[in-house]
């Protein structure tokens, strides 16, 4: 591991000093990176990289970086012609508070208040989130970033801040199911692909939850969006489909625009959301992932999240973020 | 042209036929107006086309002239900046890559062969993913180097490599339009008759000299309208910047329109921006070439 | 006549590819002579005056021109020192006039001042004035070629060249591209230089001309000099049959 990294760099001083050499027309960084290695070495290099700390660099900057990528109403929006706060310590590549609102902002401004700091944001495409590697652009996400143990791979998570419910909902009409574990063998309605989807088939597994299947042998119907399959519903009971297995915001926000569905029993699983760090930055981010997991925790504690969740979705989805076991991650 | 043949010509006996040139004169202009009056209609029907399409779509003017204001200043501000500083790098890169495609030197020979095709062929959104992704990790492999050589100041160089969303978006759009453009510009040089290049060395001048006084002034003039096709070009690739987040105007709109479900109304104001901005490009474009062949009009 | 000449080429070979364009030439121009170079069209009369100034690379032979003697060899390059060297010896002034059209007559003429001899600017000028001047085109100073006929862009041409006071002008065909009585304007301004005992290599179809100014004419045929001679002799009675063959229907037209 080491030595390819000595070759690579070795590389690109060559290639640098030849370029100087040879009246250097050409830019020479398209020299390709080495992908896989800075995630295994970091831990295994004390020596040659100096274990500084993530959060002291961050306290004494004064500052939070966060990203959030404001295409994801309610959590993550513009504010049309806002005004910049003339005292505000964001760079002039960043945004304020004032330019951004939703819950996951809320979210990031009270965290950063905790620790003292003021909240300063970038929006990079979420792609780009989730990738890791951030070389130290931001500090954190907060971005209603679901755990899975993909992005496991890649990022730290701290204490979730809230969750999304996976709930059935059923047609009004329908008064023979009482509970989820009715809709063995029933008709379900779902996204291709997602969670919701590897429920009904027991494949899913989610980072420190145990997960109940309690529906033996839907008949799964599959469908490019949850809105699809919620408007298959709506045409009537047991029509084109008996249940559909979703989001429960997407659920009740279905139900607040008319269409004649209503949830069945309680969510069945939580997906949950939470900060993400990057295991890559260059700082030790140990400590940092720690004070976040405690700051959460607290605003678990005092109620400001259920507040925040209240506020945005009219839901409480906040409560079982709070009793997650965050060590179970094993992180 | 027409005021010159208004006047009669000095110095020479009057013609007398020096009416029927008026006549025909005046007749060519008369159908000039008519010509230009004509393509303004049709321009007009087609734009009612355009109108009675959004018309059709349920368009929220009353939206659109509320948020236009925001989205352009700040969007167009970001799409001008990057694809204006974006353009000059391209340019400069063009030229060296273009000189390098000429010479005879085996390193220029090959350092601009290989940046042409790389960077021609490889496409311009994975560019800038690369440039922003990978290049930081060039960096981070730098300061290891140096710290297990004992060389702090490579950890220096090292952050360097970390460039901002916008640094990367205008150093991936000036390689990759660099790379297109050093063909216009090898094209344009090598359209100068050699004839040009004979006479200026036979003067002595070096061959550097030559392109720079003789062969490289009378090239831009071809270039000019290349040049300004690429701009036109690059002001609309520059919304690929906007997955690092940068506010431009693809960004603004598109996350207008999340906000608001505003899709067709937010991304036809920002069609309508880069519609004006590219008019107004080669409105310029045109001034330029009109300054640069002044040399050239009898 | 000097003791040692102002051009000697000895033993000039030129390839293009296989082409054997120019075999073993070798000939002597002294200082204050004119030489004439006749011969047919593809016979290699232009190859040759391009090699003097290095124009062209000479595959093989010797050039000398003042003091800078060039050896070329296949495989050797020549220094770009001497062949700068050359350069500024000689001028040359070429059938399509090659003036630079982005810039004015009197700017055509102080480039190389400026950029090769580094002169101030307000010096160059002066002088280029007076080599147009010299050519009858003062008056032309600040317009671009494209506002001038074929005949005043050759001499602005002829000036650009003397301004940079070359030891030899080299003329290719200076008169070719021309129409007929715009011949005469230019021909007029070489005769001239030649009164003036300027050294020149001159490559001419009007050989009234070419026997009124050249102390020397020379016949090339298929990269061979095949004759040479004085003028009046030469286009009289030329010795070789190769020559012969080459001016009788010449002659036909043209009372020399
Ligand atoms: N750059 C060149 N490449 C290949 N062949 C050439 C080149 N220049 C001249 N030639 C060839 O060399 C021969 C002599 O050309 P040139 O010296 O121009 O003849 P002239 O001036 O006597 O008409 C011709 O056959 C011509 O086609
Ligand atoms: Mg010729």
């Amino acid at each position: 591991m080491k030595k390819l990294h000595i070759l690579a760099s070795v590389l690109v001083v060559l290639s640098l000093l030849l370029a100087a050499c040879g009246g250097g027309a050409e830019t020479p960084e398209e020299t390709q990176p080495p992908v896989e290695q800075p995630i295994e070495t970091q831990p295994t290099e004390p020596a040659v990289a100096p274990a500084e700390d993530k959060l002291a660099e961050v306290m004494a900057r004064g500052i939070l970086i966060v990203s959030s990528d404001p295409a994801y109403p309610p959590q993550s929006e513009l504010v049309p012609n806002a005004v910049r706060p003339a005292d505000t310590k964001c760079a002039t590549d960043q945004k304020t508070s004032a330019e951004l609102q939703g819950f996951d902002i809320d979210v990031s401004v009270e965290i950063a208040k905790r620790l003292g700091l003021e909240a300063c944001f970038v929006t990079p495409d979420w792609t780009l989130i989730t990738a890791g590697n951030w070389a130290d652009r931001w500090d954190l996400s907060v971005g209603s970033m679901t755990i899975t143990p993909e992005r496991m791979q890649n990022l730290f998570f701290s204490q979730p801040y809230y969750t999304t419910p996976a709930a059935f909902f059923v047609h009004t009409d329908n008064t023979s199911f009482t509970q989820p574990s009715d809709l063995s063998g029933k008709k379900i309605g779902a996204c291709t692909g997602c969670t919701y989807d590897a429920y009904l088939s027991k494949t899913l597994s989610i980072p420190g939850e145990e997960i109940n299947f309690i529906v033996d042998d839907a008949v799964f119907s599959g469908y490019e969006t949850d809105s699809f399959a919620l408007d298959d519903l709506a045409l009537g009971d047991g029509t084109r489909l008996d249940a559909v297995l979703t989001a429960q915001p997407t659920g009740v926000q279905a139900i607040q625009s008319g269409k004649p569905l209503k949830q069945l029993g309680d969510p069945v699983y939580f997906e949950y959301l939470a900060a993400a760090i990057d295991k890559a930055h260059s700082k030790d981010p140990t400590s940092f992932v720690q004070k976040l997991t405690e700051v959460i925790q607290q605003m678990h504690a005092d109620g400001t999240l259920l507040g925040l969740s209240q506020k945005y979705y009219g839901l409480d989805l906040t409560t079982a973020a709070g009793e997650f076991d965050v060590s179970l991650l094993g992180q | 042209m027409a005021v010159e043949a208004l006047s009669p010509p000095v110095g020479q006996p009057p013609d007398p036929d020096y009416q029927m040139g008026l006549d025909l004169m005046a007749f060519q202009q008369k159908q000039r107006r008519i010509l230009s009056i004509k393509i303004a209609v049709v321009w007009l029907v087609l734009l009612g086309f355009v109108i009675s399409f959004l018309l059709f779509i349920e368009f929220d003017f009353a939206y659109v002239v509320e948020n236009a204001w925001f989205i352009i200043k700040e969007g167009a501000k970001w799409t001008i900046i990057i694809s204006v500083v974006s353009i000059f790098f391209a340019t400069i890169l063009a030229l060296l890559g273009a000189l390098g495609r000429l010479s005879k030197n085996s390193i220029a020979l090959g350092i601009s062969g290989f940046y042409v095709s790389l960077f021609r062929g490889t496409p311009l959104l994975i560019q800038i993913y690369v440039i922003y992704l990978g290049l930081p990790q060039v960096g981070k492999s730098l300061a290891l180097l140096g710290a297990s050589l004992g060389l702090p100041f490579l950890s220096t160089v090292g952050d360097w490599f970390i460039l901002t969303p916008i640094q990367s978006g205008v150093l991936a759009l000036s390689l990759n339009y660099g790379a297109y453009m050093t063909e216009i510009f090898r094209a344009g040089l090598q359209s100068i008759h050699h004839g040009q290049n004979e006479a200026a060395v036979s003067l002595g001048l070096s061959r550097w000299q030559t392109i720079r006084r003789v062969i490289l002034p009378q090239a831009v003039r071809i270039i000019i309208p290349d040049i300004g096709n690429q701009f036109i070009a690059m002001q609309k690739d520059s919304s690929l910047v906007s997955i690092m987040g940068v506010w431009e105007l693809t960004y603004m709109a598109n996350r207008m329109a999340r906000k608001d479900i505003k899709f067709m109304e937010m991304f036809l104001l920002a069609a309508a921006a880069y519609w004006v901005l590219t008019i107004i490009s080669s409105w310029l474009e045109g001034l330029l070439e009109k300054r640069l062949s002044h040399a050239y009009e009898r | 006549m000097n003791a040692k000449p102002l051009i000697q080429v000895e033993n000039l070979h030129k390839w293009f590819g296989m082409l054997h364009v120019l075999r073993g030439v070798s000939f002597t121009v002294q200082t204050r002579e004119v030489l004439v170079l006749i011969g047919r069209s593809g016979s290699g009369k232009s190859t040759m005056l391009r090699c003097v100034n290095f124009l062209e690379e000479p595959s093989a032979g010797t050039i000398q021109v003042g003091d800078v003697v060039v050896g070329c060899n296949p495989g050797v390059q020549p220094d770009d020192k001497d062949i700068l060297a050359v350069r500024l010896q000689t001028g040359m002034v070429f059938q399509e006039f090659n003036l630079f059209p982005h810039m004015t007559v009197i700017q055509n003429v102080i480039e190389g001042l400026t950029t090769v001899k580094k002169m101030p600017k307000d010096k160059a000028v002066a002088f280029g004035e007076k080599y147009l001047a010299k050519v009858g085109l003062l008056e032309k100073r600040d317009v671009f070629p494209i506002r001038l006929s074929g005949g005043q862009k050759q001499r602005v041409a002829i000036a650009r060249s003397l301004a940079m006071e070359p030891k030899v002008m080299l003329f290719d065909e200076p008169t070719s591209a021309l129409d007929p009585e715009l011949i005469g304007e230019v021909l007029d301004v070489i005769r001239e230089l030649a009164y003036e005992g300027m050294s020149m290599i001159i490559v001419t179809h009007e050989m009234g001309f070419a026997q009124d100014v050249g102390d020397r004419v020379m016949y090339l045929e298929n990269g061979i000099i095949v004759e040479e001679g004085l003028p009046p002799e030469m286009f009289k009675d030329p010795k070789d049959p190769r020559t012969k063959n080459f001016l009788e229907p010449i002659k036909k037209y043209h009372t020399l």
